[in-house]
C-alpha cells in the first residue's frame, strides 16, 4: 500500500486545468477548468449525464482523465485519503449485513491500518463523528434500517472519521423532505469550521442559489462556474439544460428532470 | 449405557466414523465463513464452478497417487487468479467466460478419469464426496487449510468487509483493491477444496451458499452472520453424518440435504425477514 499523499499548504484543495474524459468512446467531459478555494461549498449542476459523478470520480482519484491535469492540495489525485465521496445511494447496497458504527468505522480503514482490528480510540472516533451528525443513538442499528436522510448523516460521519477535508456528494438530497434536507445544511454549516470544502452535485437550482458559496453549470463542458446571482441566470440555464428549463413567475426554477434524461 | 448415548457413541467407535466426523465439523464450521462473502457478494456461479474447474486438478493427482487435495489446490488457486484476470478484461462478459472454462474443465476431468477402469465408483466418490474414506494425513491437511483461511478472514476482516459493501471507498481509500480480491477468491478455492472431499464437486455450492443464506435472514451483522452459518454448517455437518450412518445413505448428500431442511425452515419462520413474518405484516398492514 502507497503512503498517503502530504499536503501542499500553499496550494487550493482542488484546481482542475483542461480536464477531458473520454467514456466508451464518448466525450464525458470537455476542457473544464475550475479552481475551489478551502472552505468554500460547491453546487455542481447540470442535467444528467452531464458529467457531475465523472467529475467526482476524478477527485476521489477512481477515474484518470484522458487529458488535462488535476491537483488535488498541489499533487494529482490518488493517494489523497483526504476525500471523502459518498455515492449515490442506488451504488451502494443497503442490504449489506452492516452495522451504523461498522460503516463510520470504514472511513478510518487506512488510519487503523491493515491485519489491524480497531482499537477503542477508533471506536470512539466513530462515536464523536456520529455525534456531530446526531446519530449517536443508532450506532448498533444496520444501515438498511435507517430513513434515507440518516442514511445520508452516516455517510456523512464516514467522511468525518476519515478525517476528509474535501468532501464530494452525489445527490445527497434527490428523496429527502425538506426537514431533513435542512438537518444535511446544518451539518455541513457546522463542519465548516475546519474548513471543510464540500461539492454536492443536486438538480434543485433554488437551494444551489441559497446554500452554496458557487456554483459550477456543468454539461460536459463548464458552463458557467462562480457565486450563484451570477451563474444561475436564464442564459446560462437555457445552455445547460435546453428546454427542459421552468421559470415560474415568481422566479422560482424548476428543472423538468423527468424528461430531461431521455433525449 | 443410556440407550441415547449407546446410540450417539456407537458410530465413533469405528475408526473412519470418527475420522469422518472431525472433517464433517471442521468442514460445517470453516466453509460456510467463507460463504458469506459469496452470498453477499452473488458469486454463487463462481463458487459452483470453481469447484467443477477443480477436477481435472483431483483427477491427475489421483492417477499419480498424490492426495487429492494438492492437485485439487493447485488447479484450485490458478483458476481463481486467471478468473480474477479474467474479469478485468472486458472482451467477454465474466459469467460467460467462467461458464466456458467450467465445462471445460469437467469434460476434462471426466476424460482423464474414464482413462482409468474403476471410473464409475471413483467418478461417484469426486462428484458426490467420501467423508467416510478420510485418512488421517486428509485430516491433517484440512486443518491445516481451515485454519489459513479463519486467520486471513480475521486479519482481514474489516478490508474484506469494505471491499464487499462498498467497493467505491475501497477504491477511494486507495486499498489495494485487486489484490484484496484476489486473496478472497484464493481462499475461496482453499475452501472448495476442503469441502470437496466432504461433500463432493457437484454439492460443493451447497456448503457455500445453504448455512449463510439461512443466516442471512437471521440477522443483519456480517460477523454475526458468520457465526450463525458457521453453527449451521456444523450442525448439519453431525446431523446428516449420522443420518448416513443409521440410514445407510450417501454421506455427502446427507449433509446437504439437512442444510437445505435447515434452510427451509428458517426462510419460512425467521423472525423478520421470514416467508410467515413478511405475510403476516402485510396482511396486518
Amino acid at each position: 500500500m502507497t503512503l498517503p499523499q502530504q499536503h501542499d499548504a500553499q496550494a487550493p484543495p482542488i484546481r482542475a486545468d483542461r480536464l477531458w474524459v473520454r467514456y466508451d468512446g464518448n466525450l464525458a467531459l470537455e476542457a473544464v477548468s475550475f479552481t475551489v478555494a478551502a472552505g468554500e461549498r460547491v453546487a455542481v449542476v447540470g442535467p444528467n449525464g452531464a458529467g457531475k459523478t465523472t467529475l467526482f470520480k476524478l477527485i476521489a482519484g477512481i477515474l484518470q482523465p484522458a487529458a488535462g491535469s488535476l491537483e488535488i492540495h498541489g499533487h494529482g489525485p490518488g493517494r489523497h485519503v483526504c476525500v471523502g465521496y459518498v455515492p449515490q445511494r442506488a451504488m451502494i447496497n443497503l442490504d449489506f449485513p452492516v452495522s451504523v458504527a461498522e460503516v463510520v468505522m470504514l472511513g478510518r480503514i487506512r488510519e487503523i491500518g491493515l491485519l489491524r482490528w480497531p482499537r477503542r480510540a477508533d471506536w470512539s472516533r466513530v462515536d464523536a463523528a456520529l455525534t456531530r451528525v446526531g446519530m449517536q443513538n443508532y450506532r448498533a442499528r444496520s444501515i438498511g434500517t435507517l430513513s434515507s436522510g440518516q442514511q445520508q448523516r452516516v455517510f456523512l460521519a464516514q467522511t468525518v472519521a476519515q478525517q476528509a477535508d474535501i468532501v464530494l456528494l452525489d445527490e445527497p438530497l434527490t428523496g429527502l423532505d425538506l426537514p431533513s434536507q435542512e438537518i444535511i445544511f446544518e451539518i455541513l454549516d457546522e463542519l465548516r469550521s475546519q474548513p471543510l470544502t464540500v461539492l454536492v452535485a443536486t438538480h434543485d437550482l433554488n437551494l444551489a442559489s441559497t446554500h452554496f458559496d458557487k456554483v459550477l453549470l456543468l454539461n460536459r463542458r463548464l458552463i458557467a462556474y462562480g457565486e450563484p446571482r451570477t451563474t444561475i441566470t436564464s442564459e446560462n440555464l437555457l445552455e445547460a439544460y435546453g428546454g427542459h428549463l421552468h421559470i415560474f413567475a415568481d422566479g422560482r426554477l424548476l428543472v423538468d428532470t423527468h424528461h430531461e434524461g431521455r433525449q | 449405557m443410556n440407550p441415547i448415548v449407546a446410540w450417539l457413541v456407537e458410530p465413533l467407535t469405528y475408526p473412519f466414523m470418527l475420522r469422518g466426523l472431525w472433517a464433517a465439523l471442521m468442514i460445517g464450521l470453516v466453509v460456510p465463513v467463507l460463504g458469506c462473502y459469496v452470498v453477499l457478494r452473488g458469486m454463487a456461479f463462481y463458487g459452483d464452478a470453481l469447484a467443477h474447474i477443480i477436477l481435472p486438478g483431483v483427477v491427475v493427482a489421483f492417477l499419480l497417487g498424490w492426495p487429492l487435495a494438492i492437485g485439487a489446490l493447485i488447479v484450485g488457486v490458478l483458476a481463481a487468479l486467471a478468473i480474477g484476470g479474467l474479469s478485468s478484461s472486458t472482451t467477454i462478459r465474466e459469467d460467460s467466460a467462467i461458464g466456458v472454462v467450467f465445462a471445460g474443465a469437467l469434460a476434462l476431468g471426466v476424460v482423464l478419469l474414464s482413462l482409468q477402469r474403476s471410473y464409475a465408483v471413483d467418478l461417484a466418490h469426486i462428484l458426490f464426496g467420501d467423508l467416510l474414506g478420510v485418512s488421517p494425513a486428509d485430516l491433517a491437511l484440512m486443518a491445516v487449510l481451515s485454519m489459513v483461511a479463519v486467520l486471513t478472514v480475521l486479519l482481514f476482516y474489516k478490508e474484506f468487509l469494505l471491499l464487499s459493501f462498498d467497493r467505491v471507498l475501497a477504491t477511494t481509500m486507495q486499498l489495494p483493491v485487486r489484490s484484496l480480491n484476489n486473496l478472497l477468491y484464493v481462499l475461496l478455492a482453499v475452501v472448495v477444496v476442503i469441502s470437496i472431499q466432504a461433500v463432493g464437486i457437484a454439492l460443493v455450492v451447497a456448503m457455500l451458499v445453504t448455512p449463510a443464506s439461512a443466516a442471512y435472514l437471521l440477522t443483519r451483522r456480517l460477523a454475526h452472520m458468520m457465526l450463525l452459518a458457521s453453527a449451521i454448517g456444523a450442525a448439519s455437518g453431525v446431523i446428516g453424518l449420522y443420518a448416513s450412518f443409521y440410514l445407510d445413505v450417501a454421506s455427502g448428500p446427507a449433509i446437504v440435504l439437512v442444510a437445505t431442511a435447515v434452510f427451509g425452515l428458517v426462510f419460512l419462520f425467521a423472525p423478520g425477514r421470514g416467508y410467515l413474518s413478511r405475510r403476516i405484516r402485510a396482511s396486518a398492514a
